[in-house]
């Protein structure tokens, strides 16, 4: 499976490099959700969201010839990302602004607590639960869970040991699940 | 938790990290493990229903999509035979491999000027030497000379002698003049 999706990407990418416009569209359509989905949660704002995924495609294609084939493609888009979310911070310097505001976006989105767990409701309570971890632990875990990415590379990524994102993987699991407790979700049956 | 320093080893076990000697012996304390085992099927059960791209991920507007794909068919267009080097260095490529031939072209027709000239003046020098000289010794000079010539194969020395000594001697060619 994960085998047919790395060659399956390396033939997208191939495409891409020959300025075949489906190589492009391909890799993008296939994981954009995937991308969108870790920076509207790290930096708590859509629009900013918007304008870091052209940044990172756009960093993608102009430095598609630094992408090392042994590594999956979604992890070097993830390691883009990230780099584009962390600039992003640095010139803007309105971390703690924006996170403020997301919490209280994503806690507005949920539906009255007695109404049955629909996917949407499922959804929000768990990007809640997402929404409340320290910063470092909430990326390893978006990188992890929506990226796919190794926790070699997470280190690397974040310049840290390897030892301290296995940690911040820890505490990030242990968060959410009490916090989807306080919700009334105990865990999956 | 008894088994809490394995809490990693069950991320870097589901993450496909651990070497295969490693991942034998997780599996088979796993086996006799009912902690380690439990927090490897939750975080597993838990990956599949709650940690998805459709439960983390989001969906941009058609809109965005629409100026990605744009700006990136725009971007993509501005990178020409080289693949995906940028436009700047492949400019410059192109402007070296210009001046670079053409410089050989021009070196080569310099040199071969400057050397018609040297010989040319070796010829001079040497019929100034011959004059000095009586003639049978004149004869014998002037066809070593020739043979000189003919055994380092230097067409081009040797085509320019071969005219100079034309233009001293009138139309007969050395070597026929030799016969
Ligand atoms: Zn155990």
């Amino acid at each position: 499976m994960q085998q047919n999706q790395t060659s399956d990407d390396q033939h997208l990418f191939d495409l891409w490099l020959k300025g075949d416009p489906q190589g492009f569209s391909g890799l993008y359509d296939k994981y954009k959700n995937r991308v969108f989905g870790f920076l509207v949660r790290m930096t708590g704002d859509r629009e900013i969201a918007e304008d870091l995924l052209q940044e990172t495609f756009l960093a993608a294609l102009r430095n598609a010839d630094q992408f090392d084939r042994s590594r999956s493609f979604l992890s070097w888009l993830f390691g883009i990302a990230h780099k584009r979310t962390i600039d992003f911070f640095r010139h803007a310097k309105v971390e703690t602004e924006h996170k403020s505001d997301a919490e209280t976006a994503v806690g507005s989105k949920i539906d009255a607590p007695d109404q049955q767990l629909s996917d949407q409701n499922l959804r929000a309570l768990i990007n809640e639960a997402v929404e409340t971890l320290d910063p470092l632990q909430r990326e390893v875990f978006l990188l992890r869970e929506l990226g796919g990415v190794p926790f070699k590379e997470i280190a690397k990524i974040m310049d840290c040991p390897i030892n301290t994102a296995l940690g911040r993987m820890r505490l990030a699991l242990k968060n959410i699940r009490k916090e989807l407790k306080k919700r009334g979700i105990d865990g999956v049956q | 938790m008894a088994c809490s320093n394995l809490e990693e080893t069950v991320l870097l076990y589901s993450s496909g990290e651990l070497s295969e000697k490693e991942k034998k012996s997780f599996e088979s304390h796993m086996s006799i493990c009912d902690e380690c085992r439990e927090e490897f099927d939750s975080y597993r059960r838990e990956q599949e229903r709650f940690f998805t791209c459709d439960v983390l991920g989001e969906v941009p507007s058609k809109d965005v999509d629409k100026e990605i794909l744009r700006v990136c068919s725009d971007a993509r267009k501005k990178v020409t035979g080289l693949g995906n080097m940028p436009v700047f260095l492949k400019k410059t490529i192109y402007s070296l491999t210009f001046f670079v031939v053409g410089f050989v072209v021009v070196g080569y027709f310099a040199m071969n000027t400057e050397q018609s000239k040297q010989s040319n003046l070796n010829v001079v020098l040497e019929n100034e030497l011959f004059d000095s000289t009586n003639n049978s010794q004149k004869q014998n000079d002037n066809t070593a000379i020739i043979n000189d010539s003919d055994s380092l194969n230097d067409t081009n020395r040797f085509f320019s002698k071969n005219r100079g000594n034309l233009d001293q001697n009138g139309v007969i060619p050395v070597d026929l003049k030799n016969k």
